[in-house]
């Protein structure tokens, strides 16, 4: 245990968007953590660094336009700075846009003393012919100032120094309701002082390719094809490791077995062990990992090169019409990777009533667990004989078709729900496109593995383990001469036939609950009556094998359906939940894809059972 | 004002400067556009709008912001 002299509470605030991440992650390294403010799902992040001995728990405070509390996000920061205990509060503004950004940091400084102003991105700001005169601005305001550049590091060692003389300056005597009187107009004032520009066209780059980006003709189309790039990385990326992964890890299960069975355990508990729990678990591994790993990457240097608000801004209009947010299309673009990771992004959403529709729409996308099992079913099923590459264009199509399908039903069903249950006027959109900027790779694929990836692969391994174990005593129990889950799917079968599935596609879907990864597996485990989940064979196999089991062109297309349209997983619903706080959304959450994939199921096997009556 | 076009930011051409000269009080955000330099006074740059009219991307404070067209009509300028 280090011994520190001292320690110092400090933190951050800002408008969004002006690189407040960036020195706190350059300030803390990995050595922060993100939790919840309580009682709100905002997230609360916080860490710590060294400087001359001393030790600083820096406090990361949500990005906000202003202190009149009008979202919970500004709630949040208003509070703190009121009442929090701190010894200094680092306000961090965007040098390219320093009036606003000023204006907001004299509302922070009528209201506390322990101010130093972080101007950052000076960088920037230089290459579009903005000067900032910081001693001049350190003059007028009263406060330490520092121009920075945190994403190359420049001018940190600054900030930390000023910071430094402001925690160990005597306790102020005044705390609250500060030297300076409220004077709206000041700012400008200051700002004309301080600071020199051509503003007219400090942006020309951003401009031109906005012009581009975001046009009316090209935007949309362009963000398809870059979506649809980055779904074909991660899926094809995603091949290789996973088999390596697997393959390890089925080793180190067989090593670990063989240990275990040369103890007095009992050979029931070592199966229900290894065949039921360890390969559940290492099977789930193995197959969300690397796409995740691969997808939330990509996203978020998309993300970070300012990208993001772009798709909302393209499909606004769309989502607008659908009575909700525009940001919901952003939620949506990440629920293709992962719907848990979807429902957790909707916190951007301010507007309670738009946020819970966003949230519960999500699952009506697929994400990276589906994808597989689609294209497997589409090759096997749709494409015919065609040439390799013609195959794979096809593929790419039909694919195509069922995502631009689950967009129309997720606007669809937020009408719906705006109409019903959340019924209200849209609340106003008001969104800033910020710079586009370089990302940061290696920060970058830092973050997003271990907020995004690990914290989703975490959430699906606690759910994997105990299902692990029901399906391998589904399995293996037997009463009379077959095992439980073929009771179940007899049982089943006559129902599932109603909507064009069978008895273990439906059981498959019923014990896929924790990863719709395994629906595949289980069905094959199912068919070819074995005990526990099996490496998948190659698709003209897999295809025979569900030839032989009855399946038919309108099988296939039904669990096309049903696999786009059905409960979100068990991962994404505590997601859910802990989102939420409610059983009643949760239970809306689970309802809705479900109705919507049965109604559509029913309806394709109604009209195939039409057709062919009439055609005998 | 003389020799000002007065209009709706919703109506002004894209690639158009131009001032605030009002925002009208029933406009729901209001305040969130105040508080991002969109009040009467401001001079601003309507930059693009996106596919069917909507959004309307300007430039404020030298920074970019988004409306929506409907926001718009209860900004009044001049240019």
């Amino acid at each position: 245990m280090k011994e520190y002299d001292r320690t110092y509470n400090i933190a951050l605030a800002g408008n969004p968007n002006v690189g407040k991440s960036t020195v706190f992650n350059s300030f803390t390294g990995l050595h922060q953590h993100t939790g919840n403010w309580p009682g709100k799902t905002i997230d609360n992040k916080q860490g710590e660094y060294v400087h001359n001995n001393s030790l600083y728990i820096i406090q990361d405070l949500p990005g906000t336009y202003s202190l009149t509390p009008s979202s919970a996000e500004e709630e949040v920061t208003c509070d703190y700075i009121e009442n929090g205990e701190y010894d200094a509060l680092v306000v961090v503004l965007d040098a390219t846009c320093l009036r606003r950004n000023l204006r907001f940091a004299m509302q922070i400084m009528e209201k506390s003393n322990k101010v130093v102003l972080c101007i950052n991105l000076i960088d920037e700001a230089k290459k579009k012919g903005i000067a900032v005169d910081v001693s001049k601005l350190s003059e007028m305001l009263d406060v330490p100032v520092v121009a920075t550049a945190a994403r190359s590091g420049k001018g940190l060692q600054e900030l930390r120094n000023e910071i430094e003389k402001v925690v160990q300056k005597d306790p102020p005597t005044v705390t609250k309701a500060g030297r300076n009187t409220p004077n709206s107009k000041k700012y400008e004032e200051v700002f004309a002082e301080c600071c020199r520009c051509k503003e007219s066209d400090t942006d020309k780059f951003d401009r031109k390719l906005d012009k581009i980006l975001i046009s009316k003709k090209m935007g949309v189309p362009i963000m398809i094809l870059l979506l649809i790039g980055i779904f074909w990385l991660t899926i094809f990326g995603a091949n290789y490791p996973s088999e390596w992964l697997s393959d390890i890890l089925s080793r180190f299960g067989n090593y670990l077995k063989e240990l275990v069975l040369n103890t007095q355990c009992p050979r029931i508990i070592v199966d229900a062990l290894f065949d039921g729990v360890y390969t559940t678990v290492s099977w789930i591994i193995s197959v969300m990992l690397p796409p995740m790993a691969i997808f939330f990457p990509l996203f978020t240097l998309l993300e970070d090169s300012g990208y993001l608000p772009r798709i909302a801004f393209n499909l606004d209009t769309y989502f607008h019409k659908a009575n909700t947010h525009g940001k919901q299309s952003l939620t949506m673009a990440m629920g293709f990777g992962c719907n848990a990771c979807g429902v957790t992004g909707c916190r951007i959403i301010d507007s309670p009533r738009e946020r819970l529709i966003a949230i519960i729409t999500n699952s009506l996308v697929p994400c990276n667990g589906r994808f597989p099992a689609l294209i497997a079913i589409i090759s096997m099923f749709f494409i015919g004989s065609l040439s390799a590459a013609a195959a794979s264009v096809a593929e790419a199509l039909i694919l195509a078709v069922l995502i631009i399908l689950s967009v129309l039903v997720t606007l669809a069903v937020s009408k719906f729900l705006s109409k019903t249950f959340l019924n209200g006027i849209p609340s106003s959109f008001v969104l800033e496109l910020p710079p586009y900027r370089r990302p940061q790779f290696f920060k970058v694929i830092v973050r997003s593995i271990f907020d995004r990836t690990l914290f989703v692969l975490m959430r699906a391994v606690v759910v994997a383990a105990p299902a692990g174990i029901i399906i391998w005593i589904l399995a293996n129990v037997s009463i009379g001469d077959v095992s439980i889950l073929q009771h179940c799917t007899d049982f089943l079968d006559p129902f599932a036939r109603i909507i064009g599935l069978d008895g273990a596609i439906l059981i498959a879907f019923i014990l896929g609950f924790p990863a719709n990864e395994i629906v595949l597996p289980i069905m094959l485990m199912v068919y070819l009556s074995q005990g526990s989940l099996t490496e998948l064979p190659n698709l003209i196999q897999l295809k025979e094998i569900l030839i032989d089991n009855g399946w038919t062109i309108t099988t296939a297309l039904c669990t096309l359906i049903f696999m786009l349209f059905h409960y979100p997983c068990s991962t994404t619903m505590i997601t859910i939940y802990k989102e939420t706080k409610s059983v009643r959304w949760t239970l809306l959450s689970f309802v809705i894809p479900l109705a919507v994939g049965l109604t559509m199921c029913f309806g394709v096997a109604f009209v195939s059972e039409f057709v062919r009556v009439l055609m005998a | 004002m003389e020799g000002l076009l007065i209009t709706t930011l919703c109506d002004l051409p894209a690639g158009n400067a131009c001032t605030i000269i009002g925002v009208d009080d029933s406009l729901p955000v209001k305040k969130r556009l105040d508080e991002l330099g969109l009040f009467t006074g401001a001079d601003i740059y309507k930059l693009q709008v996106g596919p069917q009219g909507n959004p309307v991307a300007v430039r404020v404070c030298g920074a970019v912001l988004a409306l929506r067209a409907d926001d718009t009509r209860y900004i009044s300028v001049a240019y």
